[in-house]
C-alpha cells in the first residue's frame, strides 16, 4: 500500500493543519460478488476505490475527475458514508461558529450519533435533478427535511427558511407548494441545492451537478455554486467526468483510474504540466470549441476499454493501455502516488511533462 | 442531378399533445452538399433531433406530423416516397446513427445477424456474400476478432464497441448521407475521441455527407465544415465553422459560446450564461423566440418574426439587430 505523507507532519492522525477541512486516508471501498441463491458465496470483489488518499483544505474546491466506472462517485459516497466503506479513514476538521477549529473526527469510524451530527456539516448535491427529488413531496417539504430529520426550529421557522433558501439559490420563495414536475430541469437542481444548505453545512460534495443540464443552464448552475461558496465559505468536492466545467471551477483536480488517484495537482498545473500517460489521453481527447485550436491538436488515443474493477491488472493499472509502459516494470510494480513537484502529486514510474491542451 | 444532396425547405413538424400543438420543429430549410460535415447544434428541445428523424420519416402519425415542407434529396421528395420505397433509401442511401446504442440494437439477435439482415435488405448479394461484407465491415470499425465476434450479442460489446457496431451497420451500405444523432453523448470522452475519428475517417473515404448532430459545441468545432445553430424549432444562424465560433452573429449563438467552459484557459470568474429557460413550443413567443431571454431585444423583437438573412460577415442570421450588435466586443454584460 502506497503511503501519502504530507511535507512537514507525520501520517499521525489527529494532527491536522489548521486550514484542512478534511482528509482522507486510504480509503477503500469494496462490492463483493456473490453467487448462490441459499448459500452465498463470495467468490470476488469489485475494487472500485483501492486506496485513495488526498486533502482538502478549507473554503477550496477539490475536483475529481475520472471516466465511468473510475470510482469517484464512490469515493465520494463512501467519505459521507452512504456507502459503508471497507477500510480507510476520513477525517474531518470543522470550525465552530465563533471561528474556533474543532477536534478532527474519523467520519468512516463514528458511531451513529457522532455521525447523525457530522451529517450536519456534510451534505451532497447528485447528478439527476429528477430522481433526487421526491415527486410527491412539494418544494417546502423537500427543503425543510433535514431540518425536520434533525429536528431543528418549529414548522414555522422552518417555513421561513425555506423561502430564504429558495431565493439564495435564484428561485421564487412563492414556489414553497409546487411539486418538482413542475419545476425544469435547472430549477429542480437547484431545488437540490437549497436542501443541502438547509443545516448550513461546511462541506458540500457535488455529484456531477451539471451534467445533466443543458450548457446555458450548466453555466447558471455553475454561476450560482460560486456564488454561495463565496457568500458561506462552502468547501467543495466536485465530482465530474467533463474536464472543462472541472478546469473552471476548482482549485486543485485529482485525476482517478480504476480506484485510484493517479495524478492531483493545482488547477492551472494540472492542465498546462500534466505529468502522467492517463492525463495525457484525457485531456488530448476533450473536444476545445474553437475549430481553430482544434485543427492544430493531436489525440493521443487509447487502444482498448477500461479493465474491470474485478480483475484489475497487476503493477500499475493503466499498464494495460498506457502508450509508455514497460513489461517487467509497469505490470509488476504499483508506482506510488508521489509528490514530484511541489504540490504536483504523480502516480507512474515514468513521469514526464507533456503540454496537450 | 440536383445540385445538392440535401435540400430541406420550409420543414415543419407538429406534435399533438393534450396541452396543444407543440411546434418541435417550425419552418427549416438547409441544404447540404455531397461529402459535406454538417453540423447541427442546440439545447435540448431545439428540434435538431426531430429534424433528423423528419428526414428519415420516423415521425409516427397521429402523434406526429409533417405538416409542410419539401425534402429533396438526390432528386427526389422523400415526402412524396411511398413507405415502400422510403424504406430501401433508409439504412441504403441514408443511414443513422442513435444516442444510445444499446436501444437502437435488438438484444435477442447476436450482432452478425443484425449486420446481414441490413445487408441483405439494400443490397442484392447472397446470405454468404453478406457474411462476408459484414465481417469486413467490423474489421473497418477495428472491432478485435471480427469473425468471432459476429456471433456475439450486443450486451457482449462496450458501449464504444456498440457505437462501433452502429457505425459498421450504418455504414455497410454506403449511404450517400449518415445521420449520427449524438453518437457519443453516452460515451465517456476517450471513447468518444475514438469514435468520432473513425466514423469521421470511415465517411471521408466514402465521400459519404454527414449531418452531425450534438448539443456539444466542442464536438463541432473539431469535426464540422459547416454548422447551424438551432432555437426553439428554427434555424437562428447558420455558417461555417470559423464564422459561429470566432464571430457569432446571433445573440444566442454568443450566449451559448459564453456559457462554455474551456479546456485550454483560465476563464474569468463567473461564465457569461443566458438567462431563464427555453420557451414552451406550444404557445412560443411573438415575435423572435429567443427574444424574452435576449438582453438586445428591442420593440420590433417582440413583433416581428426575424428571417434567416445573409449577414455582412458571411454566415447567415435570423436576428433582427444582428447587423448593429458588435457582439465580438462584449464580453460581459449578460446576467443569469
Amino acid at each position: 500500500m502506497t503511503d501519502t505523507v504530507y511535507k512537514g507532519e507525520t501520517a499521525e492522525t489527529g494532527a491536522l493543519p489548521e486550514d484542512v477541512i478534511l482528509r482522507v486516508n486510504h480509503l477503500v471501498k469494496e462490492f463483493p460478488i456473490n453467487r448462490g441463491v441459499f448459500f452465498k458465496k463470495q467468490v470476488g470483489a469489485v475494487h472500485a476505490v483501492s486506496g485513495v488518499s488526498f486533502q482538502v483544505k478549507r473554503g477550496e474546491t477539490v475536483g475529481l475527475v475520472g471516466e465511468s466506472g473510475c470510482g469517484k462517485s464512490t469515493t465520494a459516497r463512501s467519505i459521507l458514508r452512504l456507502l459503508e466503506p471497507t477500510s480507510g479513514e476520513v477525517w474531518f476538521q470543522g470550525q465552530s461558529e465563533d471561528g474556533t477549529i474543532d477536534p478532527p473526527v474519523d467520519v468512516a469510524g463514528a458511531d451513529r450519533e457522532t455521525l447523525r451530527n457530522l451529517r450536519r456539516e456534510l451534505q451532497i448535491v447528485f447528478q439527476d435533478p429528477y430522481a433526487s427529488l421526491n415527486p410527491r413531496m412539494t418544494v417546502a417539504s423537500i427543503v425543510a427535511e433535514p431540518m425536520t430529520v434533525h429536528d431543528i426550529g418549529t414548522q414555522a421557522d422552518r417555513l421561513e427558511r425555506v423561502k430564504h433558501l429558495l431565493q439564495v439559490v435564484g428561485l421564487s420563495p412563492e414556489h414553497t407548494n409546487r411539486y418538482p414536475h413542475e419545476f425544469s430541469g435547472g430549477q429542480r437542481q437547484r431545488i437540490g441545492v437549497a436542501r443541502a444548505l438547509a443545516l448550513n453545512p461546511q462541506f458540500m460534495v457535488l455529484d456531477e451537478p451539471v451534467s445533466a443540464l443543458d450548457v446555458s443552464i450548466q453555466a447558471q448552475v455553475l454561476n450560482l455554486m460560486q456564488d454561495l461558496q463565496d457568500e458561506f465559505g462552502l468547501t467543495y468536492l466536485f465530482i465530474a467526468h467533463d474536464l472543462s466545467v472541472v478546469r473552471h471551477i476548482s482549485d486543485r483536480v485529482a485525476v482517478m483510474y480504476l480506484g485510484k488517484i493517479v495524478e492531483m495537482t493545482d488547477r492551472d498545473a494540472l492542465y498546462d504540466r500534466p505529468m502522467h500517460p492517463y492525463t495525457h489521453a484525457l485531456l488530448s481527447a476533450v473536444p476545445i470549441p474553437d475549430p481553430t485550436v482544434e485543427s492544430t491538436r493531436k489525440r493521443i488515443i487509447l487502444e482498448g476499454d477500461i479493465p474491470s474493477p474485478s480483475s484489475p491488472p497487476p503493477g500499475c493499472r493503466f499498464n494495460t493501455r498506457c502508450p509508455k509502459a514497460e513489461a517487467g516494470k509497469c505490470d509488476v510494480d504499483e508506482p506510488p502516488l508521489q509528490e514530484l513537484e511541489d504540490g504536483h502529486w504523480v502516480a507512474c514510474h515514468f513521469p514526464e511533462v507533456v503540454q496537450v491542451v | 442531378m440536383a445540385e445538392h444532396l440535401l435540400d430541406v425547405e420550409d420543414l415543419r413538424t407538429y406534435f399533438s399533445t393534450e396541452e396543444g400543438v407543440v411546434k418541435a420543429v417550425d419552418g427549416v430549410s438547409f441544404k447540404v452538399q455531397a461529402g459535406e460535415r454538417r453540423g447541427v447544434v442546440g439545447e435540448s428541445g431545439c428540434g435538431k433531433s426531430v429534424t433528423a428523424m423528419s428526414i428519415m420519416r420516423l415521425i409516427e402519425p397521429p402523434a406526429g406530423e409533417i405538416v409542410t415542407g419539401t425534402i429533396q434529396f438526390d432528386g427526389r421528395d422523400l415526402l412524396k416516397l411511398s413507405e415502400a420505397e422510403m424504406q430501401h433509401v433508409r439504412g441504403g442511401e441514408i443511414a443513422m446513427i442513435f444516442q444510445d446504442p444499446m436501444t437502437a440494437l435488438n438484444p435477442v439477435y447476436t450482432v452478425g445477424d443484425q449486420l446481414i439482415e441490413t445487408i441483405l435488405l439494400h443490397q442484392d448479394v447472397s446470405k454468404s456474400e453478406a457474411r462476408d461484407i459484414a465481417i469486413s465491415a467490423l474489421n473497418d470499425v477495428q472491432i478485435p476478432y471480427a469473425k468471432n465476434r459476429m456471433e456475439d450479442y450486443p450486451h457482449q460489446f462496450s458501449g464504444g464497441m456498440r457505437q462501433r457496431v452502429m457505425i459498421a451497420m450504418g455504414l455497410s451500405c454506403e449511404p450517400k448521407l449518415l445521420i449520427a444523432d449524438e453518437p457519443t453523448t453516452a460515451l465517456d470522452v476517450t471513447t468518444q475521441a475514438q469514435i468520432m475519428s473513425l466514423m469521421l475517417d470511415l465517411a471521408d473515404e466514402r465521400n459519404t455527407a454527414v449531418l452531425l448532430i450534438t448539443h456539444d459545441l466542442g464536438v463541432v468545432a473539431g469535426f464540422c465544415d459547416t454548422i447551424q445553430v438551432m432555437y426553439a424549432g428554427t434555424i437562428v444562424e447558420r455558417g461555417t465553422a470559423d464564422e459561429i465560433f470566432h464571430n457569432p452573429q446571433h445573440p444566442y449563438t454568443w450566449g451559448l459560446l459564453g456559457s462554455m467552459t474551456r479546456l485550454d484557459e483560465t476563464q474569468q470568474d463567473r461564465l457569461n450564461s443566458v438567462r431563464g429557460a427555453p420557451p414552451s413550443l406550444i404557445n412560443p413567443p411573438r415575435g423572435c423566440r429567443f427574444g424574452p431571454r435576449c438582453d438586445f431585444a428591442t420593440d420590433i423583437c417582440r413583433e416581428a418574426v426575424p428571417i434567416l438573412h445573409q449577414s455582412p460577415e458571411g454566415q447567415k442570421v435570423a436576428c433582427h439587430r444582428a447587423s448593429e450588435l458588435d457582439l465580438k466586443t462584449l464580453t460581459v454584460g449578460v446576467s443569469s
